[in-house]
Protein backbone atom coordinates (compact mmCIF):
# COMPACT_ATOMS: atom_id res chain seq x y z
CA UNK A 1 0.00 0.00 0.00
CA UNK A 2 1.41 3.43 -0.84
CA UNK A 3 2.47 5.63 2.10
CA UNK A 4 -0.21 8.02 3.31
CA UNK A 5 -3.14 5.66 2.92
CA UNK A 6 -3.03 4.37 6.46
CA UNK A 7 -3.15 6.55 9.52
CA UNK A 8 -3.52 5.74 13.21
CA UNK A 9 -4.85 8.45 15.54
CA UNK A 10 -5.77 8.14 19.16
CA UNK A 11 -8.80 10.33 19.84
CA UNK A 12 -10.85 10.40 23.01
CA UNK A 13 -14.64 10.05 22.92
CA UNK A 14 -15.01 13.67 24.02
CA UNK A 15 -12.94 15.08 21.17
CA UNK A 16 -15.62 15.24 18.47
CA UNK A 17 -14.10 18.20 16.68
CA UNK A 18 -10.76 16.39 16.43
CA UNK A 19 -12.49 13.37 14.83
CA UNK A 20 -14.11 15.59 12.20
CA UNK A 21 -10.90 17.45 11.47
CA UNK A 22 -8.83 14.28 11.22
CA UNK A 23 -11.33 12.65 8.87
CA UNK A 24 -11.49 15.73 6.67
CA UNK A 25 -7.72 15.94 6.39
CA UNK A 26 -7.44 12.25 5.66
CA UNK A 27 -10.20 12.42 3.03
CA UNK A 28 -8.47 15.24 1.19
CA UNK A 29 -5.20 13.39 1.18
CA UNK A 30 -6.82 10.20 -0.09
CA UNK A 31 -8.59 12.13 -2.90
CA UNK A 32 -5.21 13.22 -4.19
CA UNK A 33 -3.95 9.62 -4.11
CA UNK A 34 -6.97 8.37 -6.07
CA UNK A 35 -8.76 5.04 -5.62
CA UNK A 36 -6.94 2.26 -3.80
CA UNK A 37 -5.84 -0.52 -6.13
CA UNK A 38 -4.79 -3.02 -3.46
CA UNK A 39 -6.99 -5.85 -2.20
CA UNK A 40 -9.85 -4.87 -4.48
CA UNK A 41 -10.21 -8.11 -6.39
CA UNK A 42 -12.77 -9.55 -3.97
CA UNK A 43 -14.90 -6.44 -3.68
CA UNK B 1 29.15 -35.88 15.38
CA UNK B 2 29.27 -39.56 16.28
CA UNK B 3 29.77 -38.74 19.98
CA UNK B 4 26.68 -36.57 19.96
CA UNK B 5 24.57 -39.30 18.36
CA UNK B 6 25.87 -41.92 20.82
CA UNK B 7 25.14 -39.72 23.81
CA UNK B 8 21.73 -38.73 22.47
CA UNK B 9 20.75 -42.40 22.05
CA UNK B 10 22.07 -43.24 25.51
CA UNK B 11 20.05 -40.47 27.18
CA UNK B 12 16.94 -41.34 25.18
CA UNK B 13 17.24 -45.00 26.17
CA UNK B 14 17.69 -44.02 29.80
CA UNK B 15 14.59 -41.80 29.80
CA UNK B 16 12.46 -44.46 28.13
CA UNK B 17 13.76 -47.24 30.37
CA UNK B 18 13.00 -45.20 33.48
CA UNK B 19 9.52 -44.69 32.11
CA UNK B 20 9.76 -40.98 32.91
CA UNK B 21 8.72 -39.97 29.37
CA UNK B 22 6.17 -41.37 26.95
CA UNK B 23 8.11 -40.41 23.82
CA UNK B 24 11.48 -39.06 22.91
CA UNK B 25 10.81 -36.78 19.97
CA UNK B 26 13.93 -36.56 17.86
CA UNK B 27 15.23 -36.98 14.34
CA UNK B 28 15.74 -40.01 12.14
CA UNK B 29 17.52 -40.21 8.80
CA UNK B 30 14.99 -39.13 6.17
CA UNK B 31 14.15 -40.49 2.75
CA UNK B 32 17.29 -39.11 1.13
CA UNK B 33 20.80 -38.22 2.17
CA UNK B 34 20.01 -34.57 2.90
CA UNK B 35 16.85 -34.99 4.91
CA UNK B 36 16.04 -35.74 8.53
CA UNK B 37 12.55 -36.79 9.55
CA UNK B 38 10.87 -36.31 12.92
CA UNK B 39 10.95 -39.56 14.87
CA UNK B 40 9.07 -40.56 18.03
CA UNK B 41 10.94 -43.20 20.03
CA UNK B 42 8.53 -45.04 22.31
CA UNK B 43 10.64 -47.93 23.63
CA UNK B 44 14.37 -48.16 24.39
CA UNK B 45 14.82 -50.56 21.45
CA UNK B 46 14.01 -47.76 19.00
CA UNK B 47 16.63 -45.27 20.08
CA UNK B 48 19.19 -46.45 17.54
CA UNK B 49 17.00 -44.85 14.88
CA UNK B 50 17.62 -41.44 16.47
CA UNK B 51 20.26 -39.41 14.72
CA UNK B 52 21.87 -35.99 14.60
CA UNK B 53 23.06 -34.57 11.27
CA UNK B 54 23.32 -31.09 9.74
CA UNK B 55 19.92 -31.75 8.16
CA UNK B 56 17.90 -31.77 11.40
CA UNK B 57 16.17 -28.56 10.38
CA UNK B 58 12.55 -29.16 11.55
CA UNK B 59 11.62 -27.54 14.84
CA UNK B 60 10.11 -30.41 16.82
CA UNK B 61 8.74 -28.31 19.66
CA UNK B 62 5.38 -27.80 17.98
CA UNK B 63 4.66 -31.51 18.44
CA UNK B 64 4.29 -30.87 22.18
CA UNK B 65 0.97 -29.21 21.45
CA UNK B 66 -0.44 -32.50 20.18
CA UNK B 67 -0.12 -33.71 23.77
CA UNK B 68 -1.12 -30.57 25.66
CA UNK B 69 -4.30 -32.16 27.05
CA UNK B 70 -2.65 -35.44 27.97
CA UNK B 71 -0.89 -36.34 31.15
CA UNK B 72 2.20 -37.60 29.35
CA UNK B 73 5.70 -36.31 29.90
CA UNK B 74 7.72 -35.93 26.70
CA UNK B 75 11.35 -35.48 25.80
CA UNK B 76 12.15 -33.33 22.79
CA UNK B 77 15.43 -32.78 20.96
CA UNK B 78 16.09 -29.09 20.28
CA UNK B 79 18.69 -26.89 18.66
CA UNK B 80 19.49 -23.53 20.26
CA UNK B 81 16.98 -21.71 18.04
CA UNK B 82 14.23 -24.30 18.65
CA UNK B 83 14.68 -23.99 22.40
CA UNK B 84 13.14 -20.51 22.24
CA UNK B 85 9.93 -22.21 21.11
CA UNK B 86 9.81 -24.17 24.37
CA UNK B 87 9.90 -20.90 26.30
CA UNK B 88 7.20 -19.44 24.09
CA UNK B 89 4.85 -22.36 24.80
CA UNK B 90 5.58 -22.04 28.53
CA UNK B 91 4.93 -18.27 28.41
CA UNK B 92 1.61 -18.86 26.68
CA UNK B 93 0.66 -21.51 29.25
CA UNK B 94 0.35 -24.01 26.44
CA UNK B 95 2.61 -26.62 27.92
CA UNK B 96 3.85 -27.00 31.51
CA UNK B 97 7.59 -26.94 31.98
CA UNK B 98 7.54 -30.02 34.21
CA UNK B 99 6.02 -32.17 31.45
CA UNK B 100 8.86 -31.64 29.00
CA UNK B 101 12.42 -32.89 29.09
CA UNK B 102 14.49 -30.67 26.83
CA UNK B 103 17.42 -32.48 25.20
CA UNK B 104 19.50 -29.66 23.74
CA UNK B 105 22.11 -30.34 21.10
CA UNK B 106 24.86 -27.89 20.35
CA UNK B 107 24.31 -27.00 16.70
CA UNK B 108 26.99 -25.86 14.30
CA UNK B 109 24.48 -24.85 11.64
CA UNK B 110 22.17 -26.65 9.23
CA UNK B 111 23.11 -27.31 5.62
CA UNK B 112 20.90 -26.14 2.78
CA UNK B 113 19.66 -29.41 1.29
CA UNK B 114 19.41 -27.97 -2.22
CA UNK B 115 23.09 -27.06 -2.16
CA UNK B 116 24.01 -30.51 -0.88
CA UNK B 117 21.84 -32.36 -3.39
CA UNK B 118 23.45 -30.39 -6.21
CA UNK B 119 26.65 -32.29 -5.40
CA UNK B 120 25.66 -35.50 -3.61
CA UNK B 121 23.35 -38.09 -5.09
CA UNK B 122 20.09 -38.24 -3.12
CA UNK B 123 20.33 -42.03 -2.80
CA UNK B 124 23.72 -41.97 -1.10
CA UNK B 125 23.81 -43.29 2.45
CA UNK B 126 25.10 -40.91 5.09
CA UNK B 127 27.67 -42.78 7.18
CA UNK B 128 29.17 -40.04 9.29
CA UNK B 129 29.36 -36.29 9.57
CA UNK B 130 32.28 -34.34 10.92
CA UNK B 131 31.93 -30.74 12.07
CA UNK B 132 35.32 -29.12 11.55
CA UNK B 133 34.23 -25.63 12.57
CA UNK B 134 34.48 -23.88 9.22
CA UNK B 135 33.07 -26.81 7.24
CA UNK B 136 31.22 -30.09 7.38
CA UNK B 137 32.62 -33.34 6.01
CA UNK B 138 29.88 -35.72 4.89
CA UNK B 139 31.11 -39.29 4.68
CA UNK B 140 28.81 -41.31 2.46
CA UNK B 141 28.96 -44.68 0.73
CA UNK B 142 29.74 -42.75 -2.47
CA UNK B 143 32.70 -40.83 -1.12
CA UNK B 144 33.47 -37.86 1.06
CA UNK B 145 32.11 -34.39 0.48
CA UNK B 146 33.23 -31.17 2.10
CA UNK B 147 30.80 -28.28 2.46
CA UNK B 148 32.10 -24.94 3.57
CA UNK B 149 29.65 -23.52 6.11
CA UNK B 150 29.90 -19.99 4.71
CA UNK B 151 28.69 -21.28 1.35
CA UNK B 152 26.27 -24.07 2.17
CA UNK B 153 24.44 -23.25 5.40
CA UNK B 154 20.87 -22.01 5.60
CA UNK B 155 20.51 -18.22 5.69
CA UNK B 156 19.17 -18.30 9.24
CA UNK B 157 22.20 -20.28 10.42
CA UNK B 158 24.65 -17.78 8.94
CA UNK B 159 22.91 -15.13 11.07
CA UNK B 160 23.21 -17.25 14.22
CA UNK B 161 25.79 -15.91 16.68
CA UNK B 162 24.50 -17.71 19.78
CA UNK B 163 23.62 -21.39 19.58
CA UNK B 164 23.35 -21.95 23.33
CA UNK B 165 19.95 -23.33 24.34
CA UNK B 166 17.83 -20.90 26.38
CA UNK B 167 16.18 -23.81 28.16
CA UNK B 168 17.59 -27.31 28.61
CA UNK B 169 17.42 -30.26 30.98
CA UNK B 170 20.32 -32.02 29.31
CA UNK B 171 22.89 -30.64 26.94
CA UNK B 172 23.96 -33.45 24.65
CA UNK B 173 27.21 -33.79 22.76
CA UNK B 174 30.24 -31.65 22.21
CA UNK B 175 29.89 -27.87 22.37
CA UNK B 176 30.41 -26.35 18.94
CA UNK B 177 30.76 -22.68 18.07
CA UNK B 178 27.82 -20.92 16.39
CA UNK B 179 28.17 -20.64 12.61
CA UNK B 180 27.38 -16.92 12.26
CA UNK B 181 30.11 -14.32 11.88
CA UNK B 182 30.17 -12.12 15.04
CA UNK B 183 28.46 -8.81 14.36
CA UNK B 184 26.51 -10.13 11.36
CA UNK B 185 23.44 -8.04 10.52
CA UNK B 186 20.50 -10.28 11.36
CA UNK B 187 18.13 -8.00 9.47
CA UNK B 188 20.15 -7.53 6.27
CA UNK B 189 17.44 -9.10 4.08
CA UNK B 190 14.76 -6.93 5.69
CA UNK B 191 16.85 -3.80 5.17
CA UNK B 192 17.27 -4.67 1.49
CA UNK B 193 13.48 -4.79 1.14
CA UNK B 194 13.05 -1.55 3.08
CA UNK B 195 15.34 0.21 0.63
CA UNK B 196 12.94 -0.49 -2.24
CA UNK B 197 10.33 2.17 -2.94
CA UNK B 198 6.70 1.45 -2.11
CA UNK B 199 5.78 0.38 -5.65
CA UNK B 200 8.68 -2.06 -5.97
CA UNK B 201 8.01 -3.49 -2.53
CA UNK B 202 4.36 -3.88 -3.41
CA UNK B 203 5.31 -5.68 -6.61
CA UNK B 204 7.67 -7.95 -4.66
CA UNK B 205 4.98 -9.11 -2.24
CA UNK B 206 2.32 -9.29 -4.98
CA UNK B 207 4.58 -11.68 -6.85
CA UNK B 208 5.00 -13.90 -3.80
CA UNK B 209 1.50 -13.70 -2.33
CA UNK B 210 -0.12 -14.44 -5.69
CA UNK B 211 1.36 -17.96 -5.40
CA UNK B 212 -0.05 -18.62 -1.92
CA UNK B 213 -2.25 -21.73 -1.88
CA UNK B 214 -3.60 -20.97 1.61
CA UNK B 215 -2.47 -24.46 2.67
CA UNK B 216 -1.89 -23.20 6.24
CA UNK B 217 1.46 -25.01 6.45
CA UNK B 218 3.09 -21.81 7.81
CA UNK B 219 0.52 -21.63 10.57
CA UNK B 220 0.54 -25.34 11.38
CA UNK B 221 4.29 -25.49 11.81
CA UNK B 222 4.54 -22.24 13.77
CA UNK B 223 5.29 -22.44 17.50
CA UNK B 224 3.81 -18.95 17.92
CA UNK B 225 0.47 -20.22 16.57
CA UNK B 226 -1.24 -22.21 19.29
CA UNK B 227 -4.89 -21.13 19.21
CA UNK B 228 -7.38 -23.98 19.23
CA UNK B 229 -9.61 -22.05 16.88
CA UNK B 230 -7.79 -20.01 14.28
CA UNK B 231 -9.17 -16.66 13.16
CA UNK B 232 -7.77 -17.36 9.70
CA UNK B 233 -9.89 -20.44 9.24
CA UNK B 234 -13.43 -19.49 10.13
CA UNK B 235 -16.22 -21.19 8.27
CA UNK B 236 -18.09 -18.30 6.70
CA UNK B 237 -21.07 -18.80 4.42
CA UNK B 238 -20.53 -17.59 0.88
CA UNK B 239 -22.92 -14.65 1.13
CA UNK B 240 -20.90 -13.28 4.06
CA UNK B 241 -17.51 -13.64 2.48
CA UNK B 242 -17.44 -10.14 1.06
CA UNK B 243 -18.05 -8.52 4.43
CA UNK B 244 -15.51 -10.47 6.51
CA UNK B 245 -11.85 -9.67 6.77
CA UNK B 246 -10.99 -12.96 5.20
CA UNK B 247 -12.64 -15.86 3.47
CA UNK B 248 -10.98 -19.12 2.52
CA UNK B 249 -10.96 -18.23 -1.14
CA UNK B 250 -7.51 -17.60 -2.60
CA UNK B 251 -7.05 -14.39 -4.51
CA UNK B 252 -4.28 -11.83 -4.41
CA UNK B 253 -6.17 -9.40 -2.20
CA UNK B 254 -7.26 -12.05 0.26
CA UNK B 255 -3.80 -13.59 0.30
CA UNK B 256 -2.42 -10.19 1.27
CA UNK B 257 -4.97 -10.00 4.06
CA UNK B 258 -4.15 -13.54 5.20
CA UNK B 259 -0.44 -12.87 5.46
CA UNK B 260 -0.84 -9.45 7.07
CA UNK B 261 -3.15 -10.87 9.73
CA UNK B 262 -0.73 -13.68 10.43
CA UNK B 263 2.13 -11.21 10.51
CA UNK B 264 0.50 -9.19 13.28
CA UNK B 265 -0.63 -12.27 15.17
CA UNK B 266 2.95 -13.50 15.52
CA UNK B 267 4.29 -10.09 16.54
CA UNK B 268 6.23 -10.45 19.78
CA UNK B 269 5.76 -14.21 19.57
CA UNK B 270 7.78 -15.18 16.50
CA UNK B 271 11.04 -16.78 17.64
CA UNK B 272 12.50 -16.64 14.12
CA UNK B 273 13.01 -20.38 13.69
CA UNK B 274 12.25 -19.94 9.99
CA UNK B 275 10.01 -23.01 9.81
CA UNK B 276 7.26 -21.05 8.00
CA UNK B 277 9.52 -20.32 5.05
CA UNK B 278 10.92 -23.86 5.03
CA UNK B 279 7.55 -25.60 4.81
CA UNK B 280 6.00 -23.16 2.34
CA UNK B 281 5.34 -25.23 -0.81
CA UNK B 282 5.58 -22.13 -3.01
CA UNK B 283 8.63 -20.57 -1.32
CA UNK B 284 7.14 -17.34 -0.01
CA UNK B 285 9.89 -15.56 1.97
CA UNK B 286 7.76 -15.44 5.11
CA UNK B 287 10.70 -14.97 7.44
CA UNK B 288 11.36 -11.54 5.92
CA UNK B 289 7.75 -10.56 6.57
CA UNK B 290 7.76 -11.48 10.24
CA UNK B 291 11.26 -10.17 10.80
CA UNK B 292 10.21 -6.77 9.47
CA UNK B 293 7.76 -6.48 12.38
CA UNK B 294 10.35 -7.88 14.78
CA UNK B 295 12.84 -5.28 13.59
CA UNK B 296 10.31 -2.45 13.99
CA UNK B 297 9.34 -3.72 17.43
CA UNK B 298 13.01 -3.83 18.33
CA UNK B 299 13.66 -0.29 17.13
CA UNK B 300 10.48 1.28 18.51
CA UNK B 301 9.89 -0.70 21.68
CA UNK B 302 13.25 -2.34 22.36
CA UNK B 303 11.82 -5.85 21.92
CA UNK B 304 14.46 -8.56 22.04
CA UNK B 305 14.05 -11.89 20.30
CA UNK B 306 10.96 -13.58 21.83
CA UNK B 307 11.45 -16.79 23.77
CA UNK B 308 14.75 -15.94 25.41
CA UNK B 309 13.25 -15.76 28.88
CA UNK B 310 10.25 -17.83 30.05
CA UNK B 311 9.31 -15.10 32.55
CA UNK B 312 9.13 -12.24 30.07
CA UNK B 313 5.71 -10.90 29.10
CA UNK B 314 4.82 -11.01 25.40
CA UNK B 315 5.20 -7.63 23.68
CA UNK B 316 1.53 -7.03 22.93
CA UNK B 317 0.40 -7.76 26.48
CA UNK B 318 2.62 -5.15 28.09
CA UNK B 319 2.48 -1.38 28.29
CA UNK B 320 5.07 1.09 29.40
CA UNK B 321 4.64 4.82 29.83
CA UNK B 322 7.73 5.31 27.69
CA UNK B 323 6.22 3.56 24.65
CA UNK B 324 6.30 5.86 21.58
CA UNK B 325 3.00 7.68 21.04
CA UNK B 326 3.40 10.13 18.16
CA UNK B 327 -0.02 9.08 16.84
CA UNK B 328 -1.74 10.60 19.88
Amino acid sequence: MEPGRLEVRWIAGAEGAKVAQTVQEMTERIRELGPNQKMRDER
Amino acid sequence: MRDTVTQLRKEAARLLKEGSVKYVIGYAQGTDVARAAPFFATVPGQVNTLTWTPFCVPNLVKYLLDFRYEDARLAVVVKGCDSRAVNRLIQDHQFPRERVVVLAVSCGGMLDRDKVLAVVEPGAALLEVEDRGADYVLKTDRGEFVFEKREALLAKCLECVDNAPVVADLVVGRQVSPPGRPGVDRFAAVRALERLDAAARSAFWDRHFSRCLRCFACRNVCPACNCKECSLEQAVPGWQQGVCWLSKRTSLGLNHMFHLIRMYHVTGRCIDCGECARVCPVNIPLRELYRKVAKDANELLGMSLPGLDPEEKPLLTTYQATDPDEFM
